[in-house]
């Protein structure tokens, strides 16, 4: 049996082969099984793909295409690195790019306050008595606020 | 960036050799920011953009907007071109990228083109009866051609389209690619099989589900 035929079949399939070699990929074709397949493979792969090739002629770009395509850039730039940054991601990445950015910002809204009994809405007594002048006008400042608060409250 | 001007054919090599010369001296000023430079290159490689564009997406509104994209796309990504192929090949790339961007977009409408595939039509598809298709579903069959490609990997997808629609030679492949021609063969071979393979899949699923619906309309007794 003559050598497989595997590495002509694109000639053969564009009618590139001379006739004597066409004859004996054909000969060759008949007996070998294997480059049969090829064959068939390759034809059919031709026919599916010839539906791509438009029965039209396809559009032409206009004289004013790279003033379009110049105003694009213009528009990107205009948003700088985040502009650049997003012209140069696909949106099959950008997108989960964005979920992970908002299940994170999710995931830190879940953290627990670590603040003390005498703490006020969540600052510890070190913060909010640091502004005041005084320690006991510190310490009066707060019984304020947390009667104004149970008031309040009451009042509800 | 400058306001365009006309291109210089003189600008523009006829031979493969000088075209690469060309192309390389081009991308590089391109990459240091000349804005003349970058106008050539979209003035070169437009046609190409649109026609590859257009046998996929087979829509005339949607192909300026895909070309558009593309090349913004090589403005701010052709510092990354590292010459490994031609530049051509990079462009189409992107370009084959963006068209199934655009595709995926409008999946919900293929894939109820899909589905719709009655078993004559599959015949047609398989055997390539154009004749008998009608335009409009002609174009709905292109896009299912184009879908059952999205299945192969990406460079065996670009091999294909360029090879079997664009109508490049081995040699030009080989050119373009940077691979020896027994290279471009081998890997035809893979991505030919590797579509036959999908589309039996997919013809196969088609013609199950269509002899499925037609059983249950048969009336019984």
């Amino acid at each position: 049996m003559q050598r497989h035929v595997r590495d002509q079949l694109d000639e053969y399939l564009i009618g590139e082969l001379g006739p004597e070699a066409e004859h004996q990929f054909e000969e060759h074709v008949r007996c070998c099984r294997s480059c049969e397949t090829a064959l068939s493979e390759a034809q059919s792969a031709r026919s599916y793909l010839a539906w791509l090739a438009p029965a039209e002629a396809p559009p032409v770009p206009g004289p004013g295409f790279y003033l379009q395509v110049h105003e694009a850039i213009e528009r990107k730039l205009a948003w700088g690195w985040f502009g650049r940054l997003a012209a140069s991601l696909r949106p099959r990445f950008a997108y989960p790019l964005a979920l992970l950015g908002l299940l994170f910002m999710a995931w830190t809204l879940t953290f627990e306050t670590d603040a003390a009994d005498d703490s006020i809405f969540g600052f510890p007594p070190s913060e909010y008595s640091a502004s005041l002048p005084d320690e006991a006008d510190g310490v009066a400042s707060r019984d304020l606020v947390l009667l104004t608060l149970v008031d309040m409250t009451e009042e509800d | 960036m400058e306001a365009a001007l006309p291109v210089s054919e003189a600008l523009v090599p006829a031979g493969p050799a000088l075209e690469l010369d060309w192309e390389t001296s081009v991308v590089r000023s391109c990459q240091k920011g000349d804005p003349e430079a970058f106008r050539l290159l979209v003035e070169r490689y437009k046609g190409r953009v649109f026609s590859i564009a257009y046998s996929l997406v087979r829509s005339r509104a949607d192909v300026e907007d895909i070309a558009q994209q593309v090349f913004t796309k090589v403005y701010f990504g052709i510092k990354k071109f590292d010459y490994r192929s031609a530049f051509l090949t990079w462009i189409y790339k992107i370009t084959v990228n963006e068209c199934y961007d655009h595709l995926r977009k409008q999946r919900s409408s293929r894939l109820l083109c899909l589905s719709e595939m009655t078993e004559e039509e599959a015949r047609w598809f398989a055997n390539q009866e154009t004749g008998e298709v009608l335009p409009d579903r002609r174009a709905e069959l292109a896009q299912m051609a184009s879908l059952m490609l999205e299945k192969l990997p990406p460079e065996e997808r670009l091999l294909l389209l360029l090879r079997e629609v664009e109508g490049y030679s081995i040699q030009d492949l080989s050119r373009l690619f940077a691979w020896k021609e027994n290279t471009v063969k081998v890997k035809l071979f893979r991505a030919r099989q590797r579509l036959v393979k999908v589309a039996r899949r997919n013809l196969l699923r088609n013609g199950k589900r269509h002899d499925h619906a037609t059983s249950r309309q048969r009336p019984t007794g």
